[in-house]
């Protein structure tokens, strides 16, 4: 991959660079140790409530769009950990870096930036894997029907399914941050998609209990690719073949994207001082 | 006579949870101020000075009833701090470098207005109080400026002017001038020296810039590991604690050491000993007899005293107090998995 | 007294004033705050496109449950929203700030951060509360309109106790923050449906924490003229501002409390 490259070392030295930024993002994730159980008690709060909406509407009917009672009870618990996983709307550090001009120290760096923020923010899923999915995992599976996947293979997929999902909504999150290089104020988008992102995602409800023409619209974005098709691969509904190959396609068109959009801030940058 | 701040026997203490094991944790009482009592007097300038951590923005909080003490008495405006919260606001001004009181999306003025409003202060009152702001404090220029894009000098001019508003009797600053450059220092400082001296406002100052202190405040309390090291008017502790004086001579011809004697030593010398230092001590050899002994041994073209900097009484009162324990171990420890430090 | 009312006007103005510079942002976060209140909307529309009814009760009751507790909860934001930036004040200090000045603290913290945008959730309320009135056909009679206007203000009430306790854990917690959210934003997803969707466990242990069923499920019952499948008293629809009495009380004791221990009064 081209966001690999660092000019001038060898390719050994780069992937060992990246390597301990992703170290680095676990251990600062792991410093914030106090955030992450206060986290877990949202998420388990909320994931708890919504089990059980879901649960009753699905009980009675026997099941809705292919969601039984296990499935839907894995659903609740599986989509609120996973959300502080994959992260859908972040705190904004690149965006106040680029208002204060601090940026520019990390655009200078002998590195690419946004493979360099990919790779702490794949250290910080990583802590966030422990602490914050698999606990409402255990919780659900405890106090619940929780249907856990039959096949054994069900489980590689889902890690591979889950790292696509983190590459996605971190580079979501990045050109959202980027926009700051052209808008003066980014709070309100920002506001705005951290507020529509997790609908639309699927974690409100399953995508699949929406109306056909909204499910038409929502596959041709990349929201289900960040915390619904991740689900759908743990309670092993639809083809995972398929949903991987989608989600390799929205996370390469996403980092090319990024990167080109990155080229034009950079030259923004070095050509207006910021 | 009745004191603007009395405190007597004042003490805070704070536990720490610290880790001490694998899963240990015991809970360690550290005395952020301990058993400090001092007075000051309506009109007084006093400084209050210590490293990081010395216990001065304890004091300040207990002062002001943000904090309640763990044991001692505190008096401040006649008040006791922490019960009479709202009274002793309206006495007292506060100034922290580090900190706002204005509202940083609002203009400069409307900030000022909305204390006015808060403070009560009569519009006469408020209108002379903020036209002799403006004139001494050249606020003219960034009145109209919403807070956040001021200058770090014009903010803290701005803040200065805050605390001033309601008129207050105690004016208590911490660290007022950190952070900025000569120029807003000088005016800051020559702003305060006036406020003292016109209008007797009493004025209580934390800083880690001595010179503040120097061009301020008479009177120096040096605070460390929460116990007060000295107290007293800073000639005084001068001639206690370094009372050596330099005379600096410069010779019309090179050449011999100087021939030291009562106690004056050579300092320092140049190479063809035409610039010497003596130090001497004033008690036991007045400045005009060493230059009177020195001119009948060689022609003197000029002569200086000069007094040792406070950076260099203060370094010594710390030495001559040498360790005080800041921290006791009180063994009250428990086996919880939990572990941060707080 | 007079006086004092003119001080918080005063700032209550200066904050308003000061969001106007920021027109743009201003409808995009209106637009966000709506939106954020409708997430659930969406939730309840799709879920009744699948089924008929929800813990007993059907489409229109369930949305005059939603629409009741969106208002108060939108009220209650709206009102008391900046108490979520007490942990930032006291992180930065500037708590101590507000603590120097010769006015309430609590009252200087609810107005620090008044703004106007939070009003979207309210409207989705309203807006809701409006088109569930039409559309299901309660009879406006006196004492329903009565329970209308009641309901949402002591709704609004006891969110608002709610939340000072949680954002009041911020003097002893130093990561509060989240603890607080999934509280508040717990409660306004917990009050959006009827009791009869949860399981007894959830409902003993959230009812003991938040009077929640007040809020807005009792009253919604009356509107609708059902009893209460779980067996609650009829009077528990007009209790609203009983409970909301009870629960502030109870809020600023604690919060009394939590300013004692910041000041380390007795410790």
């Amino acid at each position: 991959m081209s966001m690999l490259s660092v000019n001038g070392p060898s390719a050994s030295a780069s992937v060992r660079c990246y390597a301990r930024l992703a170290l680095a993002g676990f251990h600062r994730a792991a410093a914030y140790w106090k955030a992450s159980v206060a986290g877990l008690i949202s998420n388990t709060t909320f994931a708890l409530i919504r089990a059980e909406i879901l649960l009753v509407a699905v009980a009675p009917s026997g099941g809705i769009a292919g969601y039984d009672e296990g499935r839907i009870v894995a659903y609740a618990w599986v989509s609120q950990g996973l959300y502080s996983v994959v992260l859908l709307w972040g705190d904004g550090e690149l965006s106040k870096k680029v208002r204060t001009g601090d940026v520019a120290i990390d655009v200078s760096r002998p590195w690419n930036l946004q493979g360099a923020l990919l790779a702490i923010d794949l250290g910080r899923a990583a802590f966030a894997v422990i602490t914050r999915l698999a606990p409402p995992i255990a919780i659900g599976a405890l106090f619940f029907s929780f249907r856990f996947p039959e096949r054994t293979a069900a489980w590689p997929l889902f890690a591979v399914s889950a790292v696509l999902a983190v590459v996605i909504s971190f580079t979501l999150r990045f050109i959202l941050e980027l926009t700051t290089f052209w808008l003066m104020d980014v709070k309100g988008v920002t506001q705005l998609y951290s507020v529509v992102a997790g609908t639309l995602s699927g974690l409100t409800i399953p995508l699949a209990f929406f109306p056909h023409w909204a499910q038409e619209i929502l596959w041709l974005t990349p929201f289900p690719a960040v915390l619904q098709f991740p689900v759908d691969i743990f309670i092993e509904r639809g083809e995972a073949g398929e949903i991987l190959l989608q989600q390799a396609i929205w996370a390469a068109g996403l980092t090319l994207f990024a990167q080109f959009l990155y080229g034009r801030a950079q030259r923004k940058l070095v050509i207006q001082g910021g | 006579m009745t004191y603007m701040v009395d405190v007597e026997g004042l003490s805070r203490e704070f536990s720490v949870w610290a880790r001490t094991g694998r899963f240990r944790r015991s809970a360690k009482v550290v005395e952020a101020v301990a058993d400090v009592s001092f007075t000051v007097a309506r009109g007084e300038a006093v400084g209050y000075v210590g490293p990081n951590g010395s216990g001065k923005s304890t004091t300040i909080k207990m002062l002001t009833g943000i904090l309640a003490p763990s044991s001692g008495r505190v008096s401040v405006c006649g008040l006791e701090p922490s019960q009479h919260r709202k009274q002793l606001a309206r006495r007292i001004g506060i100034v922290f470098g580090q900190r706002s009181q204005l509202w940083w999306d609002l203009p400069l003025r409307e900030s000022l207005e909305i204390l006015r409003a808060i403070y009560r202060i009569p519009q006469a009152r408020f209108r002379a109080r903020l036209d002799e702001c403006v004139e001494l404090l050249d606020l003219d220029s960034f009145l109209e400026r919403p807070v956040r894009q001021l200058s770090l000098g014009q903010r803290m001019r701005g803040e200065v002017t805050a605390a001033l508003l309601h008129d207050p009797d105690l004016l208590v600053l911490d660290e007022p001038t950190i952070g900025l450059d000569l120029e807003s220092k000088a005016k800051l400082r020559g702003f305060l020296a006036e406020l003292v001296a016109r209008r007797a406002t009493t004025l209580l100052l934390t800083t880690h810039d001595l010179q503040d202190i120097e061009l301020l405040c008479p009177r120096l309390i040096v605070i460390d590991h929460g116990r007060i090291l000295a107290d007293g008017a800073l000639d005084t502790l001068r001639d206690e604690v370094s009372p050596e004086r330099i005379l600096r001579v410069d010779l019309k011809q090179p050449g011999a050491l100087l021939p030291t004697f009562h106690g004056v030593t050579t300092v320092q010398a140049d190479e063809h000993r035409t610039r010497q230092r003596l130090s001497f001590d004033p008690r036991r050899t007045t400045a005009a007899e060493l230059i009177a002994q020195v001119a009948q041994v060689a022609p003197v073209i000029d002569v200086s005293v000069t007094e040792p900097a406070i950076e260099d009484v203060i370094r010594g009162l710390y030495a001559r107090s040498g360790a005080v324990p800041a921290a006791r171990h009180i063994s009250r420890s428990s086996e919880t998995t939990a572990g941060e430090e707080e | 007294m007079a006086e004092r009312i003119a001080v918080w006007l005063v700032i209550l103005r200066s904050r308003i004033r000061s969001q106007t510079q920021y027109r743009t942002s201003f409808s995009l976060n209106l637009l966000s705050a709506g939106l954020s209140q409708g997430t659930e909307l969406v939730a309840i529309v799709c879920l009744f496109a699948q089924v008929d009814a929800l813990g007993g009760f059907d489409r229109s009751e369930v949305l005059t449950i939603y629409a009741l507790s969106s208002t108060a909860f939108g009220i209650c934001e709206f009102f008391g929203g900046s108490l979520n930036m007490l942990p930032t004040y006291i992180r930065t200090g500037t708590f101590d700030i507000l603590m120097m000045r010769p006015l309430s603290v609590l009252g200087q913290l609810l107005t620090s951060e008044v703004q106007l945008h939070r009003a979207g959730r309210a409207v989705v309320g309203v807006l809701m509360l409006g088109y569930v009135v039409g559309a299901t056909g309660v009879p406006m009679t006196g004492q329903n309109i009565l329970l209308l206007l009641i309901t949402p203000l002591a709704g609004a009430l006891v969110i608002g106790a709610v939340w000072l306790v949680s954002s009041s854990m911020s003097f002893w917690l130093i990561k509060g923050e989240e603890v607080t959210v999934s509280v508040t934003y717990g409660t306004n997803l917990l009050t959006s449906y009827p009791m009869t969707v949860f399981s007894a466990p959830v409902r003993v242990v959230f009812s003991c924490i938040v009077p929640a069923a007040f809020v807005a499920y009792y009253p919604a019952l009356a509107l609708v003229d059902r009893p209460d499948p779980l067996g609650a008293p009829e009077y528990f629809a007009w209790s609203g501002p009983v409970v909301a009495g009870v629960s502030l009380a109870v809020a600023a004791g604690v919060w009394r409390w939590g300013i004692h221990q910041y000041k380390g009064v007795g410790s």
